[in-house]
């Protein structure tokens, strides 16, 4: 059990690649936290710093106050679970996760009662004496998070440990990962790309691009006050719809409807007043007009569009609509291309989603009148990617950590 | 598959026995020369009539081919031993590290391997008498390393590049030493091409004629396939067919040995399960 404090960790490679930048924040004791980001934006480079498989190029690394940068990962008492499960294909199940505690020297009595302790833990009790060749790929993981624990490391240290499992496992051990975790309270980072598991396993969560730390925070925080543009269109799902929008004097223009600028943004706002600028809007943020009391349709902002396609889920129906627009915000198409949304790159026809209730009677190809919540609208600065609205200084960094708020999402978010 | 025809049959049946007999027959052949007394020798019949161990006898009798034996094997033995240990350190390093001249030190290798040995076996006289060397084992076990050195790296770090790099971190993160996390993870997983190219090494040094003859004088260091060249028969006009055939009956069977109980131990496949599947 450890608290791990990164300092502004640098990782610079031979060839000049810069893979993480700066890295600075404080991993709790007991706390699971998650790096997120897409394909190649550092994640797993941090998580090698931070077991020491890959060098610090600059900045330091803490593990309870003590500076550990130049430790060999053999001493770091650091558990790690790989994305590949790494397990020894020529050792029996019981074998491997005898290891750790055989290059420990522990005592036989000792060894044996953790693995059964553990094998039992992770149900793998019948499959002790089985070669990893002869497993599933659900096994291998398990046996592969055994190994892990056996140890009673000081943090666990996984790189994308569900990616290999089909969706249905993957889920499954998603829950198994979050119970363990907390009936163990060990410190847990967490490598994913699946802005999901993201939500709903961690604790906190840092969203990274290219090496770079976009927004630190609870998945709450990162869901209802995303940071910058990035961290608005990756997390959540569906994506939160991005459309370019313009203020004229006191009106905000988004392409389908204009409307005043509500108070609260005018407040956050303050004396700024960017000319062009990004609306965020999350699916569930629009409505059926027909479903929403009149008071509440007056505090919004009523359109009509033609309906495209349905998606009915149940519980809820997403419909997908396109809107047209002269403004073009060449901005997007990068931000589109690094969380694989190319649609937002798109000329003609931006693509909404709105999650609407079930009890919506809208047809496809047929008009439908949809209602806005003007008040949960996110806006960006499209040259700096900043969500205006944000407080100056709530900056990617240590926000304070909020015990168990993640673990709430957890019903929410899958 | 299941129903070949019967000329599909009958093609690879005839084509299998060719194969078979090509490789079998002559050794039947010295089996059976090795087996006649010295006045049948020449009576051109595969079978011998009245076999006998007479040759076995005798070339056991003659202190010179046990002594070969002795040093055939201990050279091949310490030659393997030495190649295939350096060729595991040599092989995982160019295969697990970047360093400025990797694919120099490969094609080097490679070169080496494909050096005619023929054209070192003068300077390599001299060189060997000035530094004592001639007639000694190390000078027939330095030439056997070198030039057995560059297959076995090649070897070996064909099968290194098969082993998952992750399974080395998590060894590492598991708690052990570079080296411990050589031993116990890489080597035991490494072990089919370890085999494989002591095989490769050890016959090679089992085989080898030419530096045998030329580096080596006396029962010292001579190996069997150059003491079976000094064997002379019972008189002068008698030339020992019988007893060569049984000295490469005695040598053949060490090789074969060798193979047999190593070739278990090459099964492919052995990594299979350490990552997903
Ligand atoms: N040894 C290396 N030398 C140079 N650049 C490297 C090296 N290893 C990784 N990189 C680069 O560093 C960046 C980050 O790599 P990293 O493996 O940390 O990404 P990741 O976030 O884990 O991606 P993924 O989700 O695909 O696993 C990538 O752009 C990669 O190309
Ligand atoms: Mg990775």
């Amino acid at each position: 059990m450890a608290e791990i404090i990164l300092d502004k960790v640098t990782k610079r490679y031979a060839d000049g690649t810069e893979a993480v930048h700066e890295a600075d924040f404080t991993i709790g004791d007991g706390e699971f936290f998650i790096l997120v980001g897409p394909s190649g934006c550092g994640k797993s480079t941090l998580l090698n710093m931070i077991v020491g498989l890959e060098d610090i190029t600059e900045g330091r690394l803490l593990v309870d106050g003590k500076e550990i940068n130049d430790v060999d990962p053999k001493d770091r008492n650091m558990a790690m679970v790989f994305q590949s499960y790494a397990i020894y294909p020529h050792m029996t199940v019981r074998e491997n996760m005898e290891f750790p505690l055989r290059l420990k020297k522990t005592p036989d009595a000792e060894v044996k009662k953790r693995v059964d302790d553990a094998a039992q833990l992770l149900e793998l009790e019948e499959l002790l004496d089985r070669k990893p060749a002869n497993l599933s790929g659900g096994q291998r993981q398990r046996v592969a998070m055994g190994r892990a624990i056996v140890r009673e490391p000081v943090a666990f240290l996984m790189d994308e440990p569900l990616s290999n499992l089909d969706a249905k496992l993957r889920v499954q051990m998603r829950t198994a990962i979050a119970k363990l975790q907390q009936d163990l309270g060990t410190t847990t980072v967490y490598v994913t790309h699946d802005q999901t598991e993201a939500m709903t396993l961690g604790d906190r969560v840092a969203v990274m691009r290219k090496g770079h730390f976009q927004q630190v925070g609870t998945p709450r925080e990162l869901y209802n006050t995303p940071a910058n543009l990035f961290v608005a269109g990756f997390i959540g799902s569906p994506a939160m719809n991005l459309l370019p929008a313009r203020i004229e004097g006191e009106q905000l223009h988004l392409p389908m409807v204009s409307f005043p600028l509500p108070d609260e943004v005018k407040e956050r706002l303050g004396a700024r007043r960017p000319e062009r600028l990004v609306a965020g809007i999350r699916p569930e943020h629009l409505e059926d007009a027909s479903l929403v009391s009149d008071e509440q349709r007056d505090q919004g902002a009523t359109f009509s569009t033609t309906v495209e396609i349905i998606e009915w889920m149940g519980a809820e129906l997403y419909v997908h609509f396109s809107v047209e627009s002269e403004d073009r915000l060449d901005e997007l198409d990068e931000i589109a291309g690094d969380i694989g949304r190319v649609e937002l790159g798109r000329r003609h026809g931006l693509p909404v989603v709105g999650r609407l209730d079930a009890a919506s009677d809208v047809v496809e190809g047929k008009e439908a009148k949809l209602w806005l919540d003007v008040h949960t609208l996110h806006l960006f600065d499209p040259s700096t990617g900043e969500n205006v609205q944000n407080p100056a200084e709530s900056h990617p960094g240590d926000a304070e950590r909020e015990p168990g708020s993640g673990r709430a999402a957890v019903a929410a978010g899958s | 598959m299941k129903h070949r025809s019967l000329s599909d049959r009958a093609f690879w049946g005839a084509g299998t026995i060719l194969v078979v007999a090509y490789a079998l027959v002559p050794i039947g052949w010295i089996v059976s020369l090795s087996l006649k007394p010295t006045a049948n020798v020449a009576d051109h019949k595969f079978l011998p009539s009245g076999a006998t161990f007479a040759n076995y006898r005798t070339i056991f009798k003659d202190p010179q081919f046990p002594a070969a034996l002795r040093n055939s094997l201990g050279i091949a033995l310490i030659a393997t031993v030495l190649a295939v240990a350096l060729a595991m350190f040599a092989a995982y390093a160019i295969v697990r590290l970047d360093f400025p001249g990797k694919t120099a030190v490969l094609s080097g290798a490679l070169a080496i391997a494909m050096f005619p040995q023929v054209a070192i076996i003068g300077p390599l006289f001299n060189m060997w008498r000035s530094l004592h060397l001639f007639d000694t084992w190390p000078g027939l076990i330095i030439p056997y390393m070198t030039f057995t050195l560059p297959l076995a790296i090649w070897t070996l770090s064909a099968f290194f590049r098969e082993i998952p790099w992750d399974l080395d971190k998590a060894a590492r993160v598991d708690g052990a030493t570079p080296f411990q996390a050589f031993r116990r993870v890489i080597a035991p997983l490494a072990a089919p091409g370890v085999f494989t190219s002591a095989i490769l090494v050890f016959i090679f040094a089992w085989n080898d004629f030419l530096f045998a003859t030329s580096l080596t004088s006396t029962n010292r260091a001579r190996t069997v396939p150059a003491a079976i060249a000094f064997f002379t028969g019972a008189s002068q006009f008698d030339f020992p067919t019988g007893q060569i055939a049984a000295a490469s009956v005695v040598v053949t069977v060490p090789i074969i040995l060798m193979v047999l109980i190593f070739q278990r131990r090459i099964v492919a496949g052995l990594t299979s399960g350490a990552v997903k599947g």
